[in-house]
């Protein structure tokens, strides 16, 4: 697969703080993942790959050209930006409307161009109402639905799901993994694990300004099961559901709460404490139970001092 | 290499969006009504003649000093400007900027379409305005003078335009130039512009001088400037001032404009 988005030795930083720290990577066709706990440089790295910002050092291509100072890019390039931003006076279907115009199209295309977005994202209803009256998932869907209307061979979306109810998330899901089927280049980034699983195999791990790691989502979700993890259990007697996890080999560490009804347990493999709990649960009377370091960053902090 | 779409396209849809969001925005009313003061002055200042109220200034006075010269060229159309043309930063504070700068266009129709969007609203207000104005009070004095005053208003309305144009293309170059314009463009307004009542050459290097030079009013001055006299600027030297004033104001604004790089809060 050749590259759409290249980075060669390309750094940014704002003023003393570093961004994004000598990178080379090269995203191909296809989806891929951008994946960093928050302030890891993700929206830096899109931005570059955009042109909306220049590298402080090193070279970012995009489609074989420079990303900065290319505006005619921006006819094959669709940006998704994080920031809920909009000109909120304005109706969803003016917006995308007025943003179409800037292709050069007669206002028939325009107008079509928009409501074939609009449908895409399931706003074709919301389409004559007040972008300031939308709710936080419409926002994020419209944001999504500018990138796209132009039908760009490059998509980059920047934390796309955010705010979104199950349904259209997976209705955005959906249609990132049929645009990369049909071939563009699709990078979006997220700081959940899962929602990127649901998107594609392939990412880019990022944290600090740096590219930690590249490849199959698969690889990395083994590389994440040797980190420990630790579930936290409240039930009526801790000490009954201790006693049933104890011999299993997979539980590195146990921890009594203060209040005698946490249980803290610390696992190398939580797939197989999650399938011994069940058992255990009824009989300990286990009310609640949640990972604690679902976390990304401490994911990260972990992989970094490995 | 990718082409942009070509110039005048690019500078239309910048014109259409400008024109869109600042129609559907409060401060199109807020400057309807900064712009339209005058209008309702006069409505008064005839309700109070026929009301038999004895006034020292004719219409034709209130319109040429206190109209023309003392509020719209003085006060408000400098600071429709400062509101309007100021946009890039307002863009900026708001971050809808990413959606411009993510446009297949060149920044230099970015900011001429945008600026063509500012000075057609304002100019349309500014006219309309100028007209109801012009016809309350310049028909006080019957039909005969009225129709004599006729070409005055077309030399006004250019001059009120002139004005727009270089206030807007200053504070277009110090909308793209600075994150918040605001403060320093009222220093500006109400700091260097007054240098205009000085006496000498230092009047030539305002805005308002040259301005005020291509209209033939006198408004009375009182208090401390009353006592100095601007040296006399002929009107082809104003035009000129103000052209590379226009001129020099929007290139500036395009350069530093095409090369800025916009770094948005998160």
């Amino acid at each position: 697969m050749s590259a759409t988005i290249e980075l060669t030795r390309a750094s940014r930083w704002y003023g003393a703080v570093i961004a994004l720290n000598d990178v080379t990577v090269s995203v191909p066709a296809g989806v891929t993942g951008l994946l960093g706990p928050n302030g890891a440089g993700k929206s830096t790295f899109l931005k570059l790959a955009a042109g909306l910002l220049q590298a402080s050092q090193g070279e970012v291509k995009l489609l074989g050209e420079p990303a900065w100072g290319s505006p005619g890019l921006f006819s094959r390039v669709g940006l998704s930006p994080e920031t809920d931003a909009f000109w909120e006076t304005l109706t969803g279907l003016q917006f995308l409307v007025g943003l179409l115009r800037f292709h050069g199209w007669d206002e028939a295309e325009c107008r079509r161009r928009a409501e074939a977005a609009l449908e895409l994202v399931a706003l074709q209803d919301a389409r004559d109402r007040r972008v300031g009256g939308y709710s936080k998932g419409m926002r994020q869907r419209l944001r999504v639905a500018q990138a796209l209307a132009h039908d760009p061979e490059v998509l980059l979306l920047d934390e796309p799901l955010t705010g979104m109810d199950p349904v259209n998330r997976r209705r955005i899901i959906d249609l990132v993994r049929k645009l990369g089927r049909e071939g563009r280049t699709v990078l979006v980034s997220s700081h959940i694990l899962h929602e990127v699983e649901a998107m594609t195999r392939r990412v880019l791990l990022i944290h600090n300004g740096r590219v930690l790691a590249e490849g199959d989502v698969r690889e990395i979700r083994e590389l994440l099961d040797t980190h420990p993890h630790t579930v936290a259990f409240r039930a009526r007697d801790p000490r009954q559901l201790a006693r049933e996890l104890v011999g299993s080999p997979h539980v590195l560490s146990l921890t009594f709460g203060a209040e005698g009804e946490w249980l803290t347990v610390q696992t190398a493999r939580p797939d197989e404490l999650y399938a011994r709990v069940p058992e255990a649960a009824i009989a300990a009377g286990v009310s609640e139970m949640f990972a604690t370091d679902e976390d990304l960053e401490s994911v990260f902090r972990f992989l970094v001092s490995r | 290499m990718s082409a942009p779409t070509p110039f005048v396209p690019g500078a239309r849809a910048a014109f259409t969006l400008g024109i869109e969001t600042t129609l559907a925005s409060r401060r199109a009313w807020l400057t309807g009504l900064l712009l339209g003061l005058p209008a309702l002055l006069a409505v008064a200042y005839r309700v109070a003649a026929a009301s038999g109220v004895e006034l020292h200034l004719t219409g034709w006075q209130v319109y040429g000093d206190f109209a023309v010269t003392l509020y719209w060229v003085g006060l408000a159309l400098p600071l429709v400007a400062l509101l309007q043309s100021s946009g890039y930063a307002e863009e900026v504070e708001a971050r809808t900027i990413v959606y411009l700068l993510t446009r297949p266009v060149s920044r230099a129709s970015l900011l001429v379409g945008r600026f063509a969007a500012y000075f057609v609203f304002a100019l349309g207000v500014t006219l309309a305005a100028q007209l109801a104005t012009f016809l309350l009070l310049a028909s006080q004095e019957g039909a005969g003078a009225f129709f004599g005053r006729v070409p005055g208003l077309v030399r006004d309305a250019g001059v009120l335009a002139l004005a727009l144009l270089a206030y807007g293309a200053l504070f277009t170059l110090l909308g793209v130039l600075l994150r918040r314009p605001l403060l320093p463009g009222l220093g500006f307004l109400f700091g260097w512009e007054l240098l205009a009542n000085l006496p000498g050459y230092l009047p030539r290097l305002t805005v308002a001088r040259h301005l005020r030079g291509l209209l033939p009013y006198a408004p009375p001055v009182e208090g401390l400037f009353g006592l100095f006299t601007p040296l006399p600027v002929s009107g082809w030297a104003c035009l000129l001032s103000l052209a590379l004033v226009i001129g020099g104001g929007l290139t500036l604004a395009t350069l530093v404009f095409e090369r800025r790089e916009y770094v948005l809060p998160q």
